[in-house]
């Protein structure tokens, strides 16, 4: 009986590992390779779903947001590497922008905005002017796609990073991103709340600290911050270009995107998160789109 | 040598007989001769009737005809012919000598020698030819012209540098010189290069009133064997800074036909533009559209210039100047976006780093939200879209973005329409969702002023199409300063060809006429459809550009980050749109350039905010001239045309003069203008620069004088002694003595023998 339960736990913990072994090797594989939750050879989002990978130009000229598929080589606890908060964040941002202003976005079908997933080695990175990216304290960027990365933003491309927390995440990205824009010419900068990126429509007065719903309610709701004091404080940064246009902006130490994507899970979590999560999400859209 | 084979003739000049009357003397014994005559030739008619059998019918009526014209040639004689002839009196008359003293007789085409060289050659001095021939029978004053006319002593104070040659001035001035006294004639030695804009016709009727003949000397070449002329360019005389000028220039020539040419515009010593041309066949024009840029600032002196060629006549024809006032300013463009969108963004992003274009954008968010950028206040746009005509005509240009008819009063439409029509501004439709039809402006007054005709059962949300489009210029817009998306035209056409797809989702529309298409776009199945047409409609311009996402150009993968084409799109676009749009006062001089000491005239049109001409105003020009003193020139309302007003001042030094006017209606600034114009002597005489035979032949015919060239002179003093004007004598000269009675006499009796001889007659 004691050898049955042995074997018993022995295949459990088996399993167990194999399971996180191959979670592991999905974060950090490189895309387009094995990847996703939904199983190997196939990219999945953070809930399953399958991606939208552009196979030509964009069916229309409406509105769209892009989501950067990157690899990862490091991890971070409760992150998921590219697929974080994809796709059903920035549908439902979508959704909600075209709700709440005039913008027409692109539908891939009745009520669902498109989301799609691109490389930054992809052309149609360049149709795609919103770019948007989740958990990249763990992202590797090669010498390509740093050069690519450079050319979209200065170009006129806009990116949003999210979901990222505490020294080592913050570290990780900032690394990697001086690969594109190295810090003497580009430096990374505090956004101030009188920026006029807080204000294209919505009146934005602080940086929310937003957490994934998974802490949310690991904490009963009790903390937003993930890393403990050590991201204590949500930062809103950006880099701008010559003219002094922000092109790249960073929520760090708090998850923006997870208002969104989960805003009818919890009505307690959509009332304490999204209201503000949209607030922000929606005046950095229209400043994607206007400056 | 018809005059000298004619004198050897008959005796006389031409002129004698046109101005002579012919009497025969019909006295007794000439009555008695020619009654002999006839009866001789009675006679002779008899005789040859009676001759039957030896020879033809033919033969007789050829002998009895001779033998008539013979006998009619001696009963000319018998009646003693002669002709009355009315001859000034010999230094009781004035001759006046008006000698061309432009600097066009410096022109080497007289057998190689300047044409001012003839001129001192026969009239140089008291000795030469015509002038001593003249003098001989004449009191002769000379006279030199140009702008003017002027007494000189004699041909050697010429000094052959005058800018201008005014005929018509110079023959009233000496008309009006020598008034009261006996004038027989006016000898007018030119090359007939006349400059200035008059008419000869009023000066020609005063001559012919007087019966004064002018007698005209044509000096130089009618065609000259080699030469390259830039007969005119067509230069705006105000541009932005910065802005591209595309410039049509004619070009003309005689000698170089299949040689290629090099046209370079010149600011300032720099080469700024150049274009390569192949010239025609001789006298054939060619057109010549050539770029240069406006980079710097102020009154600026373009010279278009084509370098000498070998062996050229004259090489001063080969240069154009205009003066252009390139305006530092900063054109205001109000754009309205109806929905958020890239094509905003990157509109607003080509031209930010344009000094000279403030693209102010009124971006709705949401309803009755608006977000405002570039804006000069916190007041600007603060309402949302202008609801003044005051509000919206204090923009230049406007842009109007996928916004719908419907976000829009009636009044405003209606407004948005006299922004083009009335104030002169320029108006840009661009593609989307909310456009043209899909935007509900079909029978809307904004649609009248689109270059596109909106089909009118067209509604507002009607947007089902999507079309991919590869974009390319038409031929108007492939010279068209709109659409240079790079620095030379070549390379602008390449540049087209390589373009990544944009998409349309507005329906095709018809152009209408008086529209010009620029660009279209083929889809995927070929189907063609306008992308961007521009019209003038009213007072200013319309264009309607159907894309909807321009900014492919800029973000697209296959662009270079480097690459300009996005920017040079929409800033030539814009530039163009504005180009030209009238401000409040509006300011002209007839001519950018005058002679130094001639009257300038400025010419204001004043308009109130809403553009409203306005003639109670109080204007003034304040004209600073080249050493930097200034004048106020009052300027009053000319009485007729609204809004109108006029001021003269007079140039003094040669330089630029810059005039700044300014209106005040009561206590209130209604604006500012500012108008250039130089004063330096003209080139006008290097242009068209062979001798002009038409004017100066009609001159002479005209007046009842003569036209003459330099081979042809040597009667000139003789025929203007017969020209019958001032004091006069009659003279009675014989003809029967004439040489060509004589030989006509003796042709006709050896003709009668020679032909008897040939048919065998006695």
């Amino acid at each position: 009986m004691a050898l049955r339960r042995r074997s018993h736990l022995l295949v459990v913990l088996t399993v167990l590992f194999a399971a996180s072994g191959a979670y592991a090797y999905a974060q950090l594989a490189p895309p387009g390779g094995f990847g996703g939750i939904g199983g190997f050879g196939q990219l999945r989002g953070e809930q399953g779903d399958p991606p939208e990978l552009p196979k030509g130009p964009f069916p229309d000229g409406r509105f769209t947001s892009c989501r950067m598929l990157y690899t990862s080589v490091r991890r971070e606890a409760n992150g998921a590497g590219w697929r974080t908060d994809y796709p059903w964040g920035e549908r439902h941002l979508m959704t909600r922008l075209s709700e709440l202003t005039k913008t027409q976005v692109s539908l891939l079908e009745p009520e669902v905005p498109h989301a799609w997933l691109v490389r930054l080695t992809d052309e149609a990175l360049f149709q795609c002017p919103f770019l948007v990216a989740s958990d990249v304290g763990t992202i590797g960027l090669s010498r390509e796609e740093a050069d690519r990365l450079h050319d979209y933003l200065l170009k006129g491309g806009f990116l949003w990073v999210d979901d990222f927390w505490g020294e080592a995440a913050w570290n990780q990205w900032s690394k990697e991103i001086a690969k594109a824009f190295p810090p003497s010419e580009f430096p990374i900068q505090d956004v101030p709340l009188d920026d006029p990126i807080f204000h294209s429509m919505m009146e934005v007065k602080r940086v929310p600290q937003i957490t994934s719903i998974r802490f949310w309610r690991s904490t009963g709701g009790r903390s937003t911050s993930e890393r403990g004091a050590e991201s204590a404080t949500a930062h809103f940064r950006g880099i701008r270009d010559k003219g002094g246009r922000l092109m790249l902006v960073m929520t760090h130490n708090t998850d923006v995107a997870d208002s969104w994507e989960r805003e009818g899970e919890d009505p307690e979590f959509f009332y304490q998160f999204s209201p503000e999560g949209y607030a922000l999400g929606i005046d950095v859209a229209l400043y994607a789109m206007t400056h | 040598m018809f005059d000298a084979l004619f004198q050897a003739l008959f005796s006389y000049r031409p002129v004698v007989f046109q101005q002579g009357e012919v009497r025969f003397d019909l006295s007794t014994s000439t009555v008695v001769a020619a009654a002999i005559a006839a009866v001789v030739m009675a006679a002779a008619v008899v005789t040859y009737r009676s001759v039957r059998g030896k020879g033809t019918l033919r033969d007789r009526i050829v002998l009895t005809v001779l033998r008539m014209a013979a006998l009619a040639v001696v009963l000319f004689c018998l009646l003693r012919p002669s002709l009355v002839v009315r001859a000034s009196v010999p230094q009781q008359n004035v001759v006046a000598v008006l000698l061309d003293d432009s600097k066009s007789m410096q022109i080497p085409d007289v057998n190689g020698q300047p044409r001012a060289e003839f001129v001192r050659q026969q009239f140089g001095a008291a000795d030469r030819p015509v002038l001593k021939a003249l003098a001989d029978r004449f009191q002769v004053r000379v006279f030199r012209f140009s702008s003017t006319a002027g007494r000189v002593a004699s041909a050697s104070d010429l000094t052959f540098d005058g800018s201008q040659t005014k005929l018509s001035a110079a023959l009233s001035g000496v008309r009006d010189e020598l008034a009261g006294l006996p004038v027989s004639g006016v000898v007018l030695v030119s090359d007939g290069a006349d400059t200035s804009e008059a008419a000869l016709g009023e000066s020609l009727l005063g001559l012919k009133a007087e019966k004064l003949p002018v007698f005209t000397v044509g000096v130089g070449s009618a065609k000259l064997p080699k030469d390259i002329q830039v007969d005119r360019v067509n230069v705006p005389r105000s541009v932005l800074k910065g802005s591209a000028l595309l410039v049509d220039a004619v070009i003309t020539q005689t000698g170089y036909a299949g040689q290629t040419v090099r046209l370079d515009v010149e600011d300032d010593g720099r080469i700024v533009g150049s274009q390569s041309v192949q010239l025609p066949s001789d006298g054939t024009p060619a057109t010549v559209r050539v770029r240069a840029t406006a980079s710097d600032a102020g009154p600026r002196v373009f010279r278009f210039r084509v370098a000498p060629q070998a062996g050229e006549v004259v090489a001063q024809n080969n240069v154009r100047e205009a003066l252009v006032n390139v305006r530092d300013a900063r054109e205001k463009i109000l754009y309205y976006e109806g929905e958020p969108r890239f094509e905003m963004k990157f509109l607003n992003r080509a031209v930010a780093d344009d000094k000279n274009l403030q693209v102010v954008t009124l971006q709705r968010t949401a309803d009755n939200k608006y977000m405002r950028l570039n804006v000069d206040g916190p007041d600007e746009l603060a309402g949302g879209f202008p609801k003044t005509r005051d509000e919206l005509f204090g923009y230049s240009g406007l842009i109007l973005g996928s916004v719908e008819a419907g976000a829009f009063s009636g009044d405003q439409l209606q407004m948005i329409s006299d922004f083009v029509d009335k104030r002169g501004g320029g108006l840009l439709m661009l593609g989307g969702a909310r456009s043209f039809g899909e935007g509900g402006y079909a029978g809307t007054p904004v649609a009248d002023a689109l270059p596109l005709t909106i089909d009118p059962r067209a509604r507002a949300g009607d947007s089902n199409r999507f079309s991919r489009m590869t974009v390319a210029p038409t031929r108007p817009g492939q010279t068209h300063a709109a659409t240079q998306i790079a620095p030379t035209e070549a390379a602008s056409g390449a540049r087209w060809k390589d373009l990544p797809q944009i998409t349309v989702i507005n329906a095709p529309m018809a152009t209408k006429p008086g529209a010009t298409v620029l660009l279209t776009g083929a889809d995927e199945r070929g189907a063609a459809q306008t992308v961007l047409a521009a019209e003038q409609y009213g007072r200013g311009k319309s264009l309607a550009f159907l894309a909807q996402d321009s900014w492919q150009w800029q973000m697209h993968a296959s662009i270079p980050l480097e690459d300009m084409t996005h920017e040079n799109f929409w800033r030539q676009m814009l530039r163009w749109l504005v180009d030209g749009v009238p401000s409040v006062i509006e300011s002209r001089t007839t001519s950018e350039r005058v002679e130094p000491g001639e009257s300038v005239t400025i010419e204001s049109t004043v308009v109130d905010p809403s553009f409203v001409e306005v003639n109670d105003a109080t204007v003034t020009a304040h004209v600073t001239r080249p050493g930097g003193d200034t004048i106020e020139v009052p300027m009053r309302w000319d009485g007729e045309h609204d809004g109108v007003y006029q001021g003269t001042f007079v140039s003094r030094e040669p330089g630029a003069y810059e005039a700044k006017i300014d209106a005040l209606q009561g206590q209130k600034v209604l604006g500012e203008g500012t108008v250039h114009v130089r004063a330096v002597p003209g080139d006008a005489e290097y242009f068209e620069p062979t001798m002009h035979e038409a004017p100066l032949r009609r001159i002479a015919q005209e007046t009842g004088g003569r036209y003459y060239t330099p081979e042809n002179l040597t009667g000139l003093a003789e025929d203007v002694r017969y020209a019958g004007r001032g004091v006069t004598s009659v003279e009675e000269r014989d003809l029967w003595n004439m040489p060509i009675v004589l030989i006509a006499l003796v042709a006709l009796i050896c003709g009668e023998w020679a032909y008897r001889r040939a048919v065998g007659l006695p």
